[in-house]
């Protein structure tokens, strides 16, 4: 498959449509307009290192769409690229329609992002990082969409512990609770769940299927090949390159595997003949 | 408004953080002070370089403060973050001068009243104007700091713009000889740097050396720099790189 394919393949038709599930259930009203994400031949290069090659990426509608790769294949660039927040040598980026670099406030308002650092005030409480997101995005009702935000991610009775005071986990939950109190319709999370135990991560990937069902596209990127197969479509990058995207299910009846690890490497066999040693996925865990 | 959006959860967000941040809280109230206190017990007659040491210091800490501040924004992924908000690069810098603004007009009343207590000071021209220009000078600093951290990329660098860019002020600002007797090529970078205007308005404040035109042209001095340094790190702070 190329990557000019994969149009074709995203739609299907056992994914909930937002005006399935009605907001309220959730608690977490979405605005009413279409999602989507597109990335055309887009190539980023830092000095001679190419960090992104003529990759393309069409999402259309509330999909869980996973970026997944070894370290240094271009995920967390890809990102950047998707949120204006890095220009591409070459080649186009959008969200919802809007050109990347020209995301208005109003565009920016739709979006949320978790970055990969902790990326929150050490020096604040839960509470106060969920509400300066808050101001910083001017949420309407304010305190009530805080308070649901940190119920989201489980934080309640941690909320007015400072940041500094907390294990690893529960900030990365705070960043996740700061990305999503503005209900955004577009969430983008640079490996949201990296350092996490099984049972917190299991409770994350709820959260970031309730918020599909309830409409948003969720684009994050992980190195864990088990949490890939959790995504509703897996674009798999190496070396900057796109290697395949397609849905979990089609990859393992393309490559008759049974799990995405096998299928990871039938792909790379068929790219470029045996693996590579870097490219050997041991554990489900990018090497 | 757009141009300023983001401007007062980011003022509002720097103030938050000092409340757990008790190192720069000290570096803020207690710090001057103590220093103002040692300067009064090592020189005999302190009141002669009482108005070199207030500027001198409230320049040199104001830095310290902001580029260190703006520094751990970037180095934390938190700048990052909120660039990616429907915030203005304008809102957003001009948040941290009213945040940190208002740490250096607390930082500029502790240096007066420790300048008042500990060395005596008096004022030729009142006690407003000397507050009016300490409080440019920390502006100054401030803008610089904000401008300088963006080409740093740890606080070890930020640091080492100190002997670079800080230094140099400190000697020739006028603090040790007047510029126009420093030799041409030295005079001209003299004329450049802020701390220049700050000594020279100081001077005029404090002492009642030269005349009324020294003080406002340090004013307008101090003013320019500020806004300059400020509008270029407007500029510097972009989404997209």
């Amino acid at each position: 498959m190329t990557p000019g394919d994969v149009g074709l393949l995203i739609n299907h038709p056992t994914i909930p449509h937002r005006t399935a599930i009605p907001p309220a259930v959730h608690g977490l009203p979405m605005s009413g307009s279409d999602v989507s994400l597109s990335v055309t031949d887009l190539r980023r290069e830092f000095g001679a290192v190419t960090a992104l090659d003529g990759v393309d990426l069409d999402v259309d509608g509330p999909r869980i769409v996973g970026v997944a790769g070894p370290n240094g294949a271009g995920k967390t660039t890809l990102i950047r690229v998707v949120l204006g927040l890095l220009s591409p040598t070459a080649g186009s980026s959008s969200v919802d329609g809007t050109a990347s670099l020209s995301l208005g406030a109003a565009d920016r308002e739709r979006i949320g992002y978790m970055p990969q650092e902790d990326a929150i005030y050490q020096d604040l409480t839960v509470r106060e990082n969920v509400d300066f997101f808050a101001r910083l995005y001017r949420v309407e009702n304010r305190s009530a969409a805080v308070d649901r935000a940190i119920s989201f991610v489980g934080l309640e009775d941690r909320a007015d512990d400072r940041v500094s005071d907390l294990s690893g986990g529960m900030i990365r939950r705070t960043s996740l609770a700061c990305a999503i109190v503005h209900d955004p319709d577009v969430l983008v999370l640079d490996e949201p769940t990296v350092g996490l135990d099984p049972k917190l991560r299991a409770t994350m990937w709820e959260a970031f299927r309730e918020r599909r069902d309830a409409g948003a596209l969720i684009l994050l990127s992980t190195h864990y090949l088990g949490e890939a197969t959790r995504c509703d479509d897996v674009l798999f990058l190496r070396n900057g390159r796109v290697l395949a995207f397609d849905s979990p299910d089609r990859f393992l009846d393309e490559t008759g595997t049974d799990d995405l690890e096998d299928a990871f490497l039938a792909l790379l066999e068929r790219d470029d003949g045996p693996p590579a040693e870097g490219d050997d996925a041991e554990e489900g865990v990018f090497a | 408004m757009t141009l300023l959006r983001g401007t007062f959860p980011v003022a509002r967000r720097v103030l938050l953080s000092l409340r757990g941040d008790r190192r720069t809280l000290a570096l803020v109230v207690f710090v001057p002070a103590f220093i103002i206190y040692l300067i009064s017990e090592v020189f005999t007659r302190p009141e002669t370089v009482a108005h070199i040491m207030l500027a001198v210091f409230v320049f040199f800490l104001t830095y310290i403060l902001t580029a260190i501040g703006f520094l751990r924004e970037r180095t934390a992924g938190t700048l990052e973050r909120v660039l990616a908000a429907p915030v203005s690069r304008s809102g957003l810098v001009t948040g941290y001068v009213i945040g940190y603004g208002l740490l250096a007009t607390v930082q500029s009343i502790v240096l007066l009243g420790s300048g008042i207590y500990f060395l005596n000071v008096t004022f030729e021209h009142g006690i407003g104007l000397f507050f009016l220009l300490e409080f440019l000078g920390a502006m100054t600093a401030l803008g610089i700091g904000i401008l300088l951290s963006l080409f740093a990329q740890n606080e070890f660098q930020a640091f080492q713009f100190i002997p670079l860019v800080i230094s140099p002020q400190i000697i020739l600002g006028g603090t040790i000889l007047p510029v126009e007797e420093l030799p041409f090529y030295l005079e001209y970078p003299a004329r450049v740097m802020p701390v220049t205007y700050l000594v020279q308005g100081m001077e005029y404040v404090v002492l009642g050396r030269g005349e009324a035109a020294d003080l406002w042209i340090a004013l307008a001095a101090l003013g320019a720099f500020t806004v300059a340094s400020l509008a270029v790190a407007s500029v510097v702070v972009r989404r997209a790189r």
